[in-house]
């Protein structure tokens, strides 16, 4: 998509940053085009209100309906016009533009990042193109699969899923030999381990009672027991989080990443009828000793309440 | 060695087309390296897969001082079929690994699950997908339609069948459906 941006009375040192931004929005498929204004018609209009040539542009764009980008150093916004701190960052002006642009694709119901846009992927045959910096990771929701030129790339992404300067754009189809140079793993696996990883950020899913309509793909995280007694219990039935943590004796958060990672894969769904405590502690029948016993040779406890 | 009792071994099944990795998931979980009846491979490709079973695998896991678990491994060619329903017999429940990178897959994975139910009704099995790192046209949510199709719900884990703790974690899903 081209885009056409005004820039009027922005310091030189702030229209270079801007020119930045504008660069790295090329990842979500947007190719800007930033020039002096000159009153014609443009997409957006980028103007400092410190500059009295930016507040009559200011002036003369909204009488023209044409959207405005306001760098101001004066903190009220009485005018509802949407604004940005002269002192940001290109990507996180980047991401702002983007939003203005493109409205909803870089942050999505609570989440930032990366998971915010796995979030707004879901169901998306299309492959999308996530960047943050030099990271650079290929999204395929439908596969299953999150591709990389490496593995430290695919650690780096973990480690900054929910940072909101990620950049996205749908890619257009690959040929297959591209892929010999990506690395990948497992889309779910990486969400599990990722959300982990930001527990502690991840906003409560402590509403609704959730419940997996299918099995998450946990062939990667190998050694988390813990994934493994939520996925069964959470497609056998519906919980709340709470009351899933309460009965696995999980750390809420721990259950809350678990869940945000399987909802932004797709696997989780929201169920109006959850189980009852009582009859889900219930629900495991006595295992045979046999079946005990070779379930505790893989460091399983079947035939209690929290499997 | 000493052949189990049929009827009342402890036994875990690995089934799936050839090449899927069946041999080499036995290996990585099993206490002793399986027996195996491999034989040269005249359909290779010049890939590191240079043999194929044509019997079955055999090996086994000390649970304790009394339990073994008996593990097995069914050949993947058609021609064999006959073998599932004798091994199988009593077992705890199987694991059907696929090759993601195989053209056929979902030929595969059909033909197997009809096998394993013609074989061993009622059989709970989980499914491991290996190679998917090489095969990029392999679509995890192809293959959950083709089971939704077939009115199942199985675990669907992508793994590497040399890596131990994958298998595991394999066979610890298939536990929890028991």
């Amino acid at each position: 998509m081209n885009i056409q941006i005004g820039v009027a009375g922005v310091p030189e040192e702030l229209e270079l940053r801007l020119s930045l931004a504008c660069g790295l929005l090329a990842a979500a498929q947007l190719q800007v085009h930033l020039q002096a204004w000159k009153g014609r018609p443009c997409q957006l209009l980028v103007v400092d209100l410190d500059n009295g040539y930016g507040r009559l542009a200011c002036e003369v764009a909204k009488r023209r309906d044409i959207p405005v980008l306001c760098f101001d150093t004066n903190a009220p916004n009485a005018d509802g016009m949407p604004r940005i701190d002269r002192h940001a960052p290109a990507a996180s002006m980047a991401r702002t533009l983007q939003e203005l642009l493109l409205p909803g694709t870089a942050a999505v119901e609570g989440v930032d990042g990366l998971l915010g846009i796995c979030l707004h992927e879901i169901g998306c045959d299309e492959e999308v193109l996530a960047r943050h910096g030099h990271i650079a990771v290929v999204v395929r929701h439908a596969a299953g699969r999150i591709h990389a030129r490496s593995m430290s790339e695919l650690l780096a992404a973990e480690a900054r899923l929910l940072d909101g300067s990620w950049l996205s754009g749908l890619r257009p189809q690959q040929n297959e030999r591209e892929y010999e140079w990506l690395v990948s793993r497992s889309l779910e696996s990486f969400l599990v381990m990722a959300c982990r990883r930001h527990q502690a950020s991840l906003p409560l899913l402590d509403g609704a009672a959730y419940r997996l309509r299918r099995w998450p793909d946990l062939g990667g995280v190998a050694d988390d027991l813990d994934s493994l007694r939520l996925a069964a219990l959470l497609y056998r039935s519906a919980w709340r989080m709470p009351e899933l943590a309460q009965h696995t004796r999980m750390d809420a958060r721990q259950v809350n990443a678990f869940l945000w990672a399987t909802l932004v894969s797709g696997a989780l769904h929201s169920d109006e009828a959850p189980v009852s405590p009582a009859f889900a502690a219930t629900a495991p029948l006595a295992a045979p000793s046999i079946l005990r016993r070779v379930a505790r040779h893989f460091g399983l406890r079947i035939g209690h309440v929290d499997a | 060695m000493l052949t189990p009792e049929p009827d009342y071994a402890i036994k875990l099944l690995f089934v799936g087309p050839v090449g899927a990795g069946k041999t080499t998931a036995i290996r990585a979980i099993a206490d002793t390296p399986p027996i195996s009846t491999d034989v040269p491979w005249t359909d290779a490709n010049g890939g590191s897969k240079q043999t194929t079973t044509v019997a079955f695998d055999y090996s086994t896991i000390r649970l304790d001082q009394e339990e073994t678990l008996h593990v097995y491994g069914l050949p993947g060619q058609h021609h064999l079929d006959f073998m599932a329903p004798i091994v199988g017999r009593g077992a705890l429940g199987a694991v059907l690994l696929l090759d993601a990178s195989s053209a056929v897959m979902h030929t595969d994975c059909v033909h197997s699950i009809k096998e394993l139910q013609r074989s061993s009704p009622g059989l709970k099995f989980v499914i491991g997908v290996t190679k998917a790192d090489l095969a990029p046209r392999f679509s995890m949510q192809t293959l959950h339609q083709l089971l939704q199709q077939m009115n199942l719900a199985v675990p669907i884990f992508s793994i590497d069948s040399r890596d131990r703790a994958q298998v595991m974690q394999l066979v610890r899903a298939l536990l929890l459906l028991l």
